[in-house]
């Protein structure tokens, strides 16, 4: 069976949600608590401040599978509940088949770190 | 009932010729206005009795009263205090302390006699000449702003703040002009905020300011020079923009620095600050560090877009990242602690990292490599507070407890990110700092 990699709920307020770094590459086997990708949450839209509120978040795989596809890249916005990467239970299952649920992740915050998307300029 | 009148507070200073715009009211006549509210404001000009452009506040180009209601009361604003258009922005008729700008109709018999309006002055120190636009409150684009009541007896204690938005918001309030600190308290202090727009204040960082001497700063600029002006890739005018604001931000410490301000005494200069308010925040677990200069610098992530394509090839050519632990950022803090009181009679006030989350459903923490404070974020905060508790120990330092404020209250619903506050938590830290100011 297929399972998404769905962006977690991380707030009730309207945020930008960007993807900053993945992990694996299509194809890994995944363990329990693999590091999966990172994101960051800016809160712009709801906070008028002098900078903006951005905080950084790492996606943590609760269950054992593979990874078959990332569905955006590093620096692409992507909205909460969105699908951001396709998973299996097994390498072979076929690419075509209905997505059975999301796949259980936690979430965790994280400190910001040079490999990430927003980074690269330097 | 009793009809009171209002007047300008006296505002002298020896040598100059104090002159004022039209005033701004705040508030449409008829409203409630409580003891010790900034109902209005105008701009102030100081002419060189001896000729001249020379004046104190020179450098700092907008200079401004803020009134202060001296009662509770009805407003009766005159409108002919209104001139309307640029008249209200220009110094256009001298400051008399005779005038009457309006009334306050208060529920109590009294005799009327003229009360002065209470003076709250602010200015802001441009980043540039050219930076000197719009209207109202501090209009422009300061890289330092200051506050004070005008009325003090004495020479007021300074509290400069190098601390980043989570200080700037409750300092500065929704206005960015200090209406909520005045209006909160009686306080005499001189407030100074440094504006931090585009580097972390983080420990490092400030001691490096704070020792830094003129050939140091001189060795930086060449370096700049050369890389952005002479380097391979061709600078834009956002290039320019940015390297001017980060040199600005090297140059001088404002730790050191003193200041004049107008008092009940005339011109007076102040004291180097006697407390300093930084933020726990600004000590991430990266930093950038110059490959032969050695000297560190954060720039805030959000404004690397506004940087042109020499500077960014500058920033990959010329810097390392260096990682930091709870380790070397205490040693940082201990070695900017011992470089500025060796020199300065302050005491720190730190705002502490909030600490805890409810978007994060961790059940396990064997997915992260240890130490866990240099993934996790709220490891690192829990341990970077603790890690000021410890040096409480040692140095003057009070801390501003953001953790137990925001847990208190509600961290999603008044601190959504960990660090831009409600105006509930704010008006909270106000007055924790308040307490606090010695």
């Amino acid at each position: 069976m297929l399972y998404s990699l769905a962006i977690p709920k991380l707030t009730d307020h309207p945020a930008a949600i960007r993807l900053e770094s993945r992990y694996p590459q299509p194809g890994a086997q995944l363990p329990i608590g693999a590091k999966l990708a990172d994101i960051s949450m800016d809160l712009s839209s709801i906070v008028a401040q002098n900078c903006p509120p951005i905080s950084f978040h790492r996606i943590v795989l609760r269950e054992k599978f593979f990874l078959r596809a990332w569905l955006f890249e590093p620096g692409q916005l992507c909205p909460q509940g969105a699908c951001i990467a396709i998973l299996s239970d097994t390498e072979d299952e076929p690419a075509d088949a209905a997505i059975a649920r999301p796949a259980r992740i936690m979430t965790a915050g994280i400190t910001y770190h040079p490999g990430m998307w927003m980074g690269q300029a330097v | 009932m009793s009809v009171q009148p209002l007047r300008l507070a006296p505002l002298h200073i020896p040598g100059y010729a104090v002159k004022k715009s039209g005033i701004v009211w705040l508030y449409p006549d008829g409203a409630w206005c409580a003891e010790n509210q900034i109902i209005a404001f105008c701009n102030i000009n100081l002419e060189n009795l001896a000729g001249g452009k020379d004046n104190p506040f020179a450098k700092e180009t907008v200079l401004q009263a803020a009134l202060a209601a001296p009662a509770a009361g009805r407003l009766r604003a005159d409108p002919e205090t209104s001139f309307g258009g640029y008249l209200d922005f220009l110094g256009v008729q001298a400051w008399n302390a005779d005038a009457i700008i309006g009334f306050l109709e208060t529920d109590e018999d009294a005799t009327p006699v003229p009360l002065p309006m209470r003076n709250c002055m602010l200015t802001g120190k441009l980043l540039t000449g050219l930076a000197n636009f719009g209207t109202g409150l501090l209009p422009g684009w300061h890289t330092e702003t200051r506050a004070w009541r005008q009325d003090s007896p004495c020479l007021p204690k300074t509290l400069l703040s190098l601390a980043m938005c989570d200080a700037r918001g409750p300092l500065r309030g929704d206005q960015e002009a200090f209406i909520e600190l005045f209006e909160a308290s009686q306080t005499q202090c001189h407030i100074v905020v440094a504006s931090n727009d585009l580097l972390v204040p983080n420990a490092i960082y400030l001691r490096e300011q704070f020792e830094r001497d003129k050939s140091a700063f001189n060795l930086i600029a060449h370096d700049i020079e050369q890389a952005i002006f002479n380097g391979p890739v061709k600078p834009t005018p956002q290039d320019h923009f940015f390297v001017g604001l980060l040199l600005d931000s090297l140059r001088t410490s404002p730790i050191r620095e003193t200041h004049d301000i107008i008092t009940g005494a005339g011109l007076q200069k102040t004291s180097l600050p006697a407390a300093i308010i930084l933020s726990a925040n600004a000590e991430q677990m990266h930093i950038l560090r110059h490959k032969t200069l050695a000297y560190h610098l954060q720039i805030y992530h959000f404004q690397f877009a506004a940087a042109g394509p020499a500077t960014k090839a500058w920033l990959l050519a010329s810097f390392e990242h260096v990682a930091r632990t709870i380790a070397s950022i205490k040693n940082d803090y201990e070695n900017l602690f011992n470089a500025v009181l060796g020199e300065v009679d302050a005491k720190f006030m730190i705002l502490n990292r909030m600490s805890s989350s409810g978007r994060e459903d961790l059940a396990f923490y064997a997915p992260f490599d240890t130490p866990l404070a240099q993934t996790l974020a709220h490891i690192a905060a829990k341990e970077i507070n603790l890690m000021l508790h410890e040096l409480t120990a040692t140095y003057p330092i009070d801390i501003i407890d953001i953790d137990s404020i925001a847990a208190e209250i509600g961290g999603a619903q008044h601190l959504p990110d960990g660090v831009h506050q409600s105006g509930e938590m704010q008006s909270r830290i106000r007055a924790k700092i308040i307490r606090l100011i010695p």
